[in-house]
């Protein structure tokens, strides 16, 4: 009765207020039905929302993200089967050139890998272990011995695995007496973005800009950040002060390939080998209503000119493995290196 | 089983601290520990498109109490709330798991004190800090949630006599109105925040423009011999919209409690003469 009282026509209009208020702020959260109309909606939603390469894409190859739409959406049955839309999305997805997108289902994973398979592998672990032998040192995702000519080796075949500060202080500590450095990131197909800036924080004495980053601020395929420079700390610990030569090939990818471009702006260093794959966006992941899970790039990163890697970087010094150096497991991209390692 | 909800009753009672003005006055004081779970519904559309649902279980320990230095209509309640969530989308294949802590603190004015109702409303600090965890995503995993707000905050208590045993029933809500919360922009890694430092435009100001969100409980307490119970149905609903993404949330959860009611009584106070201990 009492409280009653207390709800007059002023605390009703109150009342009415707030509820408007809520309304205001109820904006929409598109869902999606899970069927393959529904799935494919979803799929081409969260692309169009949230990829960050359309508009370089669009100036790059002429990627038009609606266009894409009418291309497949007439490709999409309800009755059809889980294999069948797996395959279309697979398509459509393949359409943005970008190995860092993929379709996770529970029998297959959708993949991009043209910016590898369709060049020369300018690697071969058969020929490699003729260099590595079988008395070489591991530190955690390093792989390392002294060459023949005195020439300091390190194999980086991924950098999922930890590189802690520890690993590269033994392995630089053991390597110190070696007139140069090959540090090889061939068929490094990338990993966590730390650990390849912990190892190149042993290469710089000085604070320097590597690159810049931003992302997205909305669903427009124009709207980013401001780009935020990037900078990489020198190490405080053993820092490697010889020349170096970075080898790289198509599969030197993501992760790798931002390795590989801030290693290019240092001093000292030199790439060798076959232009990196690229990967430059740092990748985000979503799923449908199905139940799969889709990745891709969500925040593009660019060198010091502002420019993108994401097709890749090209070498310092191109060159690839020789068929008749590989018959004699001749390495013929370390050679090279161990060449120029050997004249500077 | 009784002592050790007493001392957990006094651990998360000196965890909120003491009013220094309960030191100096007669007062009576209510604490209460409650245990219990429900269902939580969510959609962050940083980490998923998709509605997660499953369940919910918190821990609640409560502190409502008498200013009585101000005419005895002022009051003060202190709630601190754990709440932990496992859901996964209709399809069954993802999973998140989620953890919040959630403190606030009232100062209640008492309008109107007759035949049993007792009505509140007062001002609310909130603190809330957790996380959403996807266990399937690359580089947006998780979630961080921050949150500082002042809220609106009103409770209406009946209290009655059934059965020849005291009861009462209490609906309180409150509504943030202003604060501050953190969270990601749309595309914004927590590489680029955590590890680059570039941590700017990720403090936002919430209002309910951007921040609609209520709270709600409904509690029943009944007396029995000397201890009373609590039975009450906790909703929060939560609804975020910041940095052109969407946050929203809902829990319920039925909570069993156990209610002390305590008699602070000054040192030379006449009641204490009666008292034989």
């Amino acid at each position: 009765m009492v409280i009653c009282k207390l709800v007059n026509k002023k605390y009703r209009t109150l009342l009415q207020l707030s509820m408007l208020l809520c309304f205001i702020s109820c904006t929409k959260v598109e869902t999606y039905e899970d069927t393959p109309t529904g799935n494919f909606e979803a799929l081409w939603s969260i692309i169009d929302e949230k990829y960050c390469f359309f508009d370089y894409k669009a100036e790059e190859y002429g990627l038009n993200w609606n266009a894409v739409y009418r291309k497949y959406a007439h490709k999409i049955d309800d009755g059809m089967s889980n294999a069948g839309l797996f395959e279309v999305l697979g398509e459509m997805l393949d359409e943005l050139r970008d190995g860092h997108v993929n379709l996770y289902a529970a029998h297959d994973v959708a993949r991009y890998w043209d910016f590898r398979e369709g060049y020369a592998a300018n690697f071969s672990e058969e020929v490699q272990a003729e260099y590595l032998g079988t008395d070489y040192k591991i530190a955690s995702g390093l792989q390392y011995t002294i060459l023949p000519d005195n020439i300091g080796y390190i194999y980086v075949s991924s950098f999922s695995n930890s590189i802690g500060e520890g690993n590269l202080d033994e392995c630089l500590h053991a390597l110190a007496l070696c007139r140069g450095l090959i540090v090889d990131v061939r068929n490094n197909g990338g990993g966590n973005l730390s650990y390849a800036e912990t190892l190149a924080a042993r290469f710089t004495n000085r604070r320097v800009l590597t690159g810049y980053i931003c992302h997205k601020t909305g669903p427009g395929h124009s709207d980013f950040s401001t780009p935020e420079p990037v900078y990489l700390e020198s190490s405080d610990r053993i820092r490697w002060q010889k020349p170096v030569c970075v080898l790289t090939n198509r599969s030197s990818y993501s992760a790798t390939n931002d390795f590989v471009k801030i290693m290019r702006i240092l001093p000292l260093v030199t790439i060798v080998g076959d232009r990196t794959g690229g990967g430059s966006g740092l990748p985000f992941s979503s799923e449908l209503p199905n139940g799969w899970s889709v990745r891709f790039s969500a925040c593009p990163s660019f060198d010091v000119d502002m420019q993108h890697v994401e097709f890749g970087i090209d070498p310092d010094v191109k060159i690839d493995m020789a068929d008749e150096d590989r018959a004699r497991s001749v390495d013929t991209i370390i050679e090279r290196a161990r060449s120029i390692l050997a004249n500077s | 089983m009784k002592q050790f909800l007493l001392t957990l009753m006094i651990i998360t009672g000196l965890l909120q601290g003491v009013d220094a003005q309960s030191l100096r006055s007669n007062r009576f004081e209510e604490y209460t520990l409650s245990l219990g779970g429900g269902y939580t519904g969510l959609i962050d559309t940083y980490l998923s498109p998709l509605c997660y649902g499953g369940g919910h279980v918190a821990l609640q320990s409560e502190r409502f109490g008498q200013l009585t230095s101000k005419n005895g209509r002022w009051f003060a309640q202190s709630l601190f709330t754990l709440h932990g969530d496992y859901t996964v989308p209709r399809s069954g294949s993802g999973l998140t798991i989620g953890g919040m802590a959630d403190y606030s603190y009232t100062y209640y004015y008492r309008p109107l004190h007759e035949e049993g109702w007792s009505l509140y409303a007062g001002s609310q600090g909130q603190l809330r800090m957790g996380g959403i965890y996807n266990l399937r995503n690359s580089n947006n995993p998780a979630q961080l949630k921050l949150g500082v707000n002042l809220a609106a905050s009103v409770m209406g208590k009946y209290a009655f006599i059934l059965w020849h045993t005291p009861m009462s029933v209490r609906l309180q809500a409150d509504v943030p109105l202003l604060g501050f919360a953190f969270a990601p922009n749309y595309g914004q890694s927590y590489y680029e925040i955590f590890y680059l430092g570039q941590d700017e435009n990720c403090v936002h100001v919430t209002a309910l423009h951007n921040n609609l969100s209520l709270r709600t409980g409904f509690s029943y307490d009944v007396q029995f011999h000397s201890c009373t119970v609590r039975l009450s149905l906790l909703s929060d609903l939560y609804h975020w919209t910041l940095g052109n993404q969407q946050y929203r949330m809902f829990t319920h959860s039925l909570m069993l409690g156990y209610v002390s009611n305590l008699y602070h009584v000054l040192r030379d106070d006449e009641v204490k003469r009666y008292i034989p201990y």
